[in-house]
């Protein structure tokens, strides 16, 4: 057994030891319920151990954040210096530890800036005070491109064949719902020559293939680096055929009762609730391939979302999310066209990105 | 001088597990329970349902009930009647299952069926190399086309692999599941779990990611809480916590729920794990020198066990704990507000949705 310099090799050990040995005793699901044994260990927050200032500090941590929240004299004071604020406040300006995330982001929400950009919807002035704060860095969205670059190259073949056994399916009713979208059909005018040649006969289903090419091939992916090895890409058509670029749920509706609403067994499964959902999972989507390609930029956005989301601000909470769409829409878009996937003609190429980004959009429930 | 409780309702757990046995139709040769298919005891149905009664009474924020083991399906009808009982009280309820109920097609599109009329949201399904020495990947495949065809949000759990076997792999390339993957993206995936040693028939499962890549605190304490076979309250259903004492809040026969949790708020190492997570716990008491003593720490439950069980840790953990007691109750405190300002928000945004419809 490894020698354990400070933890010794008495009591816990980490990697095997005798074969069938148990590492850390018989658990208690075999055993059943074990009555409290004197050693279970608590670490009280009283008691001896803890000095009573302490103690009484900690009693002032539990109204000091919610002053900030509710007083504005409190908020300027805070805002102005948290050190001094704190002494004021009778407490050691050495618990104020301001890497942490929690004491950060509670900067963030006193500040004037940040609260005039929420109060008159500008978001550009919002992420740019955000980031003067340190609380986010906007990662360049060349880290997502090169990576989804890199994924493609390296399972470009089971893309191509994906593509090419999806145009020689032939669904009549699902190549009706396809030609119903008015990107769909722009973008078929604009790609149809790039599809390879085997598109010609199915150009429609082609079209639809290489519109979630970004949606699809990222879902790969996530399965991919999730599991920690190289796996077949496939184009999937679910997104698109389920009905998600359809979505006719407003960004509205959505933040109105997707994540705060009750679900009651009347509600759960009407065609609303089921838009929703599939909205939601969308976003889900979304997030777990951001997850696996850029987690960074996930991160960022995230806490963008949560500090909107403080200031009651949904609106920046859409715009974020958008942004990490539109991000991935502009990744693939460029690695299909560098690894020979795809060619956009270059004077249409911000319609061609507007209407792939619509139809994504769409499918969120966030256009 | 005590420090005044916290009110459960400014904290309250958002799912809760239920354990209702450890009994299981494989005997997984690390599984962190050692459930086997002679373990017996199990929760009775009328105490299921009043555990999900009692939580929904007591817990504000409570979202989801998650039904796991042992093997959950072992309950046959009484599994359907909870998941009903759940779903009726407005909540979404998830169960974990090795997938043997899929060996023949159509009794795997039956319980589907069954499932999806109880109200369940979503199923997960563990396999993989250990797995699968007792329930075949067959039945794991025919388990996900009758779930996904009813409608059922799906996610299959394959082990990491050892070097002896291609489970994943298998998974990945499965036709069935591809099919699936690419008709259904929305309702099903695929994902890989890391795996941690219980015993010495362990076997590698590629090389473990060490105690310095654990820096984050633990989401499950005080988010979840779980109901064991034994009627016992738990603060977290991590791999270990049925190797730790200490994370075990009480007996349900005895207390009510929401009194256990909320004692459990007045114990600084649960705070302290939910805050800093185990790794960074031992590395502020020992030095980052734990980083290259722990190099073969491969899971937050492992360094969770290590923590609460070697005797030098707790020693330190005893003797020092009140160092460290008011830089993590400030930012307890400040992670409290935030959430109740966000809760606020929710609630008003309700309130007004409401006064308009």
């Amino acid at each position: 057994m490894k020698r354990r310099a400070i933890l010794g090799t008495i009591g816990i050990a980490v990697v095997p030891a005798t074969a069938g040995a148990a590492l850390y005793g018989t658990p208690a699901s075999v055993t059943g319920p074990v009555e409290a044994a004197a050693d279970v260990m608590r670490l009280p927050l009283s008691g001896a151990q803890i000095p009573a200032s302490t103690l009484d500090d900690i009693n002032r941590y539990r109204r000091l954040w919610s002053a900030v929240f509710t007083d504005a004299a409190t908020r300027a004071d805070f805002r102005r210096d948290p050190g001094i604020y704190l002494r004021r406040q009778g407490l050691p300006a050495t618990v104020l530890n301001t890497d942490d995330h929690e004491v950060r982001l509670l900067q963030a929400l006193a500040d004037d800036e940040v609260l005039a950009s929420s109060m008159s919807g500008d978001y550009a002035a919002f992420l740019s005070r955000l980031k003067e704060l340190g609380l986010v860095q906007r990662s360049p969205p060349s880290n997502l491109k090169r990576r989804v670059m890199e994924a493609m190259r390296q399972n470009l073949p089971e893309i191509q064949s994906s593509a090419r056994a999806l145009a020689e399916q032939n669904d009549d009713a699902y190549l009706r719902d396809l030609l119903e979208s008015q990107e769909l059909r722009y973008l078929y005018t604009q790609l149809t020559p790039s599809i390879e040649q085997v598109a010609v006969a199915a150009v429609p289903v082609a079209i639809a293939a290489i519109v979630v090419t970004y949606i699809s091939v990222a879902v790969g992916v996530t399965v991919a680096i999730t599991a920690g090895v190289y796996i077949s890409i496939a184009v999937s058509m679910g997104v698109v055929a389920s009905g998600a670029c359809f979505n006719t749920l407003d960004s509205s509706a959505l933040l109105a009762s997707a994540e705060n609403g009750p679900l009651t067994a009347a509600t759960s499964r009407t065609a609303h609730r089921r838009e929703i959902d599939h909205a939601m999972a969308t976003r889900i989507l979304i997030g777990k391939r951001l997850l696996a390609l850029a987690p960074e930029q996930l991160r960022e956005a995230q806490l963008i979302s949560r500090t909107a989301r403080l200031l009651n601000k949904d609106a920046f909470v859409l715009e974020a999310n958008r942004q990490l769409v539109r991000d991935e829409i502009g990744a693939f878009v460029e690695a299909a066209e560098a690894v020979g996937l795809i060619s956009v003609p270059p004077d249409t190429r911000p319609a061609v990105i507007k209407a792939m980004e619509q139809l994504a959009l769409r499918a969120a429930a966030l256009d | 001088m005590d420090v005044a409780p916290i009110d459960a309702d400014s904290v309250s757990p958002r799912s809760v597990t239920i354990l209702p046995t450890y009994r299981c139709t494989a005997a997984c040769e690390q599984c962190c329970f050692e459930s086997n298919p002679r373990l017996r005891h199990r929760l009775p149905l009328a105490t299921i349902l009043r555990r999900i009664d009692e939580a929904v009474g007591a817990f504000p924020d409570l979202q989801l009930v998650v039904f796991s083991g042992g093997e959950v399906f072992l309950l046959k009808d009484d599994l359907f009647v909870a998941i009903a009982h759940a779903h009726e009280r407005g909540l979404s309820v998830r169960c974990v299952t090795n997938g043997f109920w899929g060996k023949r097609l159509a009794h795997a599109h039956s319980t589907a069926q069954q499932l999806l009329l109880s109200g369940c949201t979503e199923i997960n399904i563990s396999t993989g190399r250990d797995h699968q020495r007792w329930v075949a990947f067959d039945a794991v495949e025919n388990a996900c086309e009758a779930l996904v065809d009813a409608g059922l949000s799906t996610l299959v759990t394959v082990e990491t692999d050892a070097a002896d076997s291609s489970c994943l792999q298998r998974a990945i390339e499965s036709p069935r599941l591809s099919l699936l993957l690419r008709r259904h993206p929305l309702l099903f995936s695929l994902q890989c779990n890391s795996w941690m040693p219980f015993n010495g028939d362990y076997v590698e499962r590629g090389a473990p990611q060490g105690l310095a890549a654990l820096n984050e605190g633990c989401t499950q304490l005080f988010s979840n809480v779980v109901v064991n076979p034994y009627d016992e309250l738990a603060a977290c259903c991590g791999l270990t916590f049925e190797h730790i004492p200490e994370l075990k809040l009480g007996r349900l026969d005895r207390e009510d729920m929401r009194s256990l949790y909320s004692a459990s708020l007045q114990d600084f190492l649960k705070i302290w794990i939910h805050i800093d997570g185990p790794g960074t716990i031992l590395r502020k008491l020992f030095g980052s020198s734990m980083d290259e003593e722990l190099a073969d720490v491969r899971h937050i439950c492992q360094a969770c066990v290590i923590l609460h069980r070697n005797p030098k840790v707790r020693d330190a953990l005893r003797a020092r704990y009140h160092e460290f007691v008011p830089d993590v109750m400030l930012r307890w405190h400040a992670r409290l507000a935030l959430r109740n300002l966000e809760i606020s928000h929710q609630n008003t945004r309700h309130r007004l949705e409401q006064e308009l419809t």
